[in-house]
């Protein structure tokens, strides 16, 4: 849905700004735990936004909100949207 | 909202339900082998959609929980009478998608695919739908649809939807699903009339629409890269049918988890819900607790009143009515407990405990969740394996069940109070330090444990965190019920016959082989009927019971338990314990806190002074001597009893129910003996050192 490139820059999950919302672009792991994290929704294309930075932290993918340990945020890489592209409420 | 689609039975009936239970008048002739066979109707969803209120609305106390044959994963099977059909639904755990990775979530994807041995795929499926989350919620149910089978979805939480003004568009929704979609509120119970009659017309196989179903899109665009195509499907369906411009998302989630998953504030608040669940489970089971004490002692006097004969009066008294009785004194603890959980897992504070605990547990190889097991364990150890259900890893979970039992139950209450009064009778302060440390040692030893299973026999520390923090609700106090219900039920089942068996076992354990009354005994009781004839009956009270006291003393030194009791002298003699010492610990195979009353029998003092006197329990152990003429127990003795008890196995059902918990023997028997282990090892340094 987001096609806008030019505004975007990539940069690791764990590493993703409080309140910043971004698209994921890449996984670099298959491991069981990101089976389980693409079926919550946290899968290439999506959008997502951090709630909570530290460890672990909290996002948001679509209206739930998901916690996971920063090890495996570090696996996620995103580019970040433009400021006004994100409609979160 | 059903009319469009009542007509379109166009196949054959028998070829989609072969075999389904018919009462109506209309009958189909079913397979031979499959007479009888309820209408099966799996309900699926994601956690926190509203599964299990559902479930219970549809079939309320008709509903049992077994495990997935060979597992330790449960399904709930209810049955419930819609219409002319007795509809068996079975509740799957809950799960995301149909390729995950954890236990639970492949048996409910195996289930549904009726890959099971010994288990036919459902007739159709009931997928659950959380109406405020739609994108998310339709991955799982566009991945049922095309498994080809009947379905029907649920779009429950319509209420809160409604709340946060997110519309949708139910007409379309169906459209484009292909599959009936009912709106429904499972807490509040609107919408289940309209949903009950929609499992009734499919059950009747009026409904086919959903047996045609294809997501054509999907299914072709999802062959290259399935999460990333499904999800840009369910996002486009849901752009469709839902307007959620005026979404006002509740900002009441936010705002509490700001708090509640603050690295400091929010470990501040789970200590403080702990200290609540704490207040619960020892002050107010108190009560009913004694009021069931209080039940089984009138029963057990009414008994003995009745029954004559003094063996069976002993056996109906001291086995069956003591065993019961041992066995349902804790269920109110259980109860509060596992009703506590449901309520706080229900608001989705759980979660957040999880998530706080987790970063501190890892360390020690157990997830955030463990905390759930490792607290109730202080209640008893068996609700506290039970509830290591809440666990999904089974690596977590194992580790979790093993060292949960070293945590101080309610059990070892009565033996840490009659040793500390034992050590330090003149002064509280420091009886008070010394149960304190056995608490905190218990804590410790088990979180050491983890610790070095972790390094050891469980390598690979716990799996990274996933947990989804579902938004905060009201909690449903019908769903609390009946889980506590089952838990108790299960508890009962499970733990009761074990305790009723080893109290029954014990008691001939310690009545047989029967000896005559000692000599001195019957001189006293001579003495006694002389006193009575001469007026003075209070003196001869007095020597009865004296005698009576001797006698079931010398009794219990020759029978079995006795004689057990001198066999393993030799081994516990490192430890500072004789003989009988000894039989205490035989007694506590049952529960621990047997060993007191068997201590007081043992000595001499009368089973009585255990429950009514304690002090001359105590006087006596106190002046209690060895063959040799030195003192039973000394500090050394005692304190290597104690430690002996905080890290002992010694509880069987717990054993029994460990057992159930892992599916197999070798576990239970490894926690045997390596905390019995660890704790002849502990004693025998403690004693030494005094």
């Amino acid at each position: 849905m987001i096609e806008d490139s030019t505004n975007l820059r990539e940069t690791r999950l764990d590493k993703l700004p409080l309140r910043s919302c971004a698209v994921v672009r890449r996984i670099e792991t298959e491991s069981e735990e990101f089976l389980r994290l693409k079926s919550l929704g946290l899968c290439i294309g999506r959008q997502i936004e951090v709630v909570k930075s530290g460890d672990p932290l909290i996002i948001k993918i679509f209206g739930s909100r998901i916690g996971l340990s920063a090890s495996l945020a570090a696996r996620v890489w995103l580019e970040v949207c433009a400021p006004d592209h994100c409609n979160f409420s | 909202m059903s009319d469009g689609h009542s007509n379109n039975s166009s196949s054959p009936v028998a070829e989609i339900f072969p075999g389904r239970k018919r009462l109506g008048k209309i009958s189909i002739a079913p397979l031979p082998k499959q007479v009888n066979r309820a209408f099966t109707l799996a309900l699926v969803g994601n956690p926190n959609a509203g599964k299990t209120t559902l479930f219970n609305a549809l079939t309320g106390l008709r509903a049992k929980t077994a495990n997935f044959p060979g597992t330790t994963v449960e399904q709930k099977i209810g049955r419930a009478s819609i219409g002319q059909w007795e509809i068996m639904l079975v509740d799957l755990p809950g799960l995301y998608g149909m390729e995950s990775s954890s236990p639970d979530e492949k048996l409910a994807a195996d289930a549904l695919r009726g890959r099971l041995a010994g288990q036919p795929a459902p007739d159709a499926a009931l997928v659950i739908v959380d109406a405020t989350n739609l994108e998310r919620n339709l991955f799982l149910a566009s991945e049922v649809l095309e498994l080809k089978r009947p379905v029907i979805i649920a779009l429950n939480m319509m209420d809160m939807a409604e709340r946060e003004n997110i519309r949708i568009d139910v007409t379309k929704l169906r459209e484009e699903l292909g599959c009936v979609v009912v709106p429904i509120a499972a807490r509040t119970g609107k919408g289940i009339d309209e949903l009950r009659q929609e499992i009734e017309r499919l059950a009747g196989c009026a409904v086919v629409e959903s047996a045609q179903y294809s997501n054509a899109h999907c299914v072709t665009a999802c062959a290259t890269c399935p999460y990333q195509k499904r999800y840009e499907w369910t996002e486009s369906v849901s752009a469709k049918v839902m307007n959620a411009a005026a979404a006002r998302r509740p900002q009441r989630t936010e705002k509490l988890d700001r708090f509640l998953t603050h690295p400091v504030a929010g470990v501040g608040a789970f200590l403080a819900v702990m200290l609540a669940f704490f207040f619960l489970i020892f002050w107010v089971a108190k009560i009913p607790m004694q009021l069931i004490d209080h039940l089984f002692a009138t029963i057990g006097t009414w008994v003995a009143s009745q029954v004559m004969q003094p063996d069976l009066q002993s056996l109906l008294v001291n086995g069956v009515i003591g065993g019961v009785g041992g066995i349902l004194v804790f269920l109110p603890q259980i109860c509060i407990l596992f009703f506590a959980l449901s309520l706080l897992e229900d608001t989705g504070y759980l979660a957040r405990a999880a998530f706080v605990m987790d970063k501190i547990m890892r360390k020690l190889g157990l997830p955030g969740k463990a905390f759930v097991p490792l607290l109730s364990a202080h209640a008893c150890a068996i609700p506290a394996v039970m509830s290591a259900r809440v666990i999904e890893n089974p690596r977590d979970r194992l580790a979790t069940i093993l060292v949960a039992p070293l945590m101080a139950c309610s059990a070892r209450i009565p033996i840490y109070a009659m040793i500390t009064a034992l050590l330090f009778p003149q002064s509280p302060f420091k009886a008070a330090l010394v149960f304190t440390g056995a608490y905190a040692m218990g804590i410790f030893f088990a979180l050491g444990m983890a610790w070095i299973f972790q390094r050891t026999i469980l390598p690979g520390g716990s799996k990274p965190l996933v947990i989804e923090l579902p938004p905060y609700r009201l909690p449903g106090l019908r769903t609390a019920f009946l889980h506590t219900f089952d838990r108790a039920k299960i508890f009962v089942k499970q733990a009761g016959t074990i305790i009723l068996l080893i109290s029954l076992l014990l008691w001939t354990l310690s009545h047989y082989p029967k000896s005559a009354p000692p000599a001195v005994a019957v001189a006293m009781t001579t003495q006694a009927a002389q006193l009575e004839k001469s007026g003075d009956a209070k003196l001869a009270t007095e020597l009865r019971a004296a005698a009576g006291h001797l006698t079931a003393q010398s009794a219990l030194q020759n029978s079995f338990a006795g004689k057990i009791g001198h066999v393993i002298e030799p081994t516990i003699k490192p430890l500072g314990f004789d003989w009988q010492i000894g039989i205490g610990i035989i007694s506590s195979f049952a529960a621990r806190e047997v060993i007191v009353s068997t201590l007081a029998v043992v000595y001499g003092v009368g089973e009585d002074a255990a429950e009514q006197n304690r002090k001359s329990l105590y006087d006596t152990l106190r002046h209690a001597t060895r063959s040799d003429g030195a003192p039973v127990f000394t500090t050394a003795t005692c304190m290597s009893l104690l430690v002996y008890y905080i890290l002992a196995a010694q509880c069987l059902a717990t054993s029994v129910v460990v057992r159930r918990e892992t599916n197999s023997f070798k576990w239970p028997l490894f926690q045997i003996f390596y905390m019995t282990g660890l704790a002849y090892v502990a004693s025998f340094i403690i004693y030494h050192l005094f």
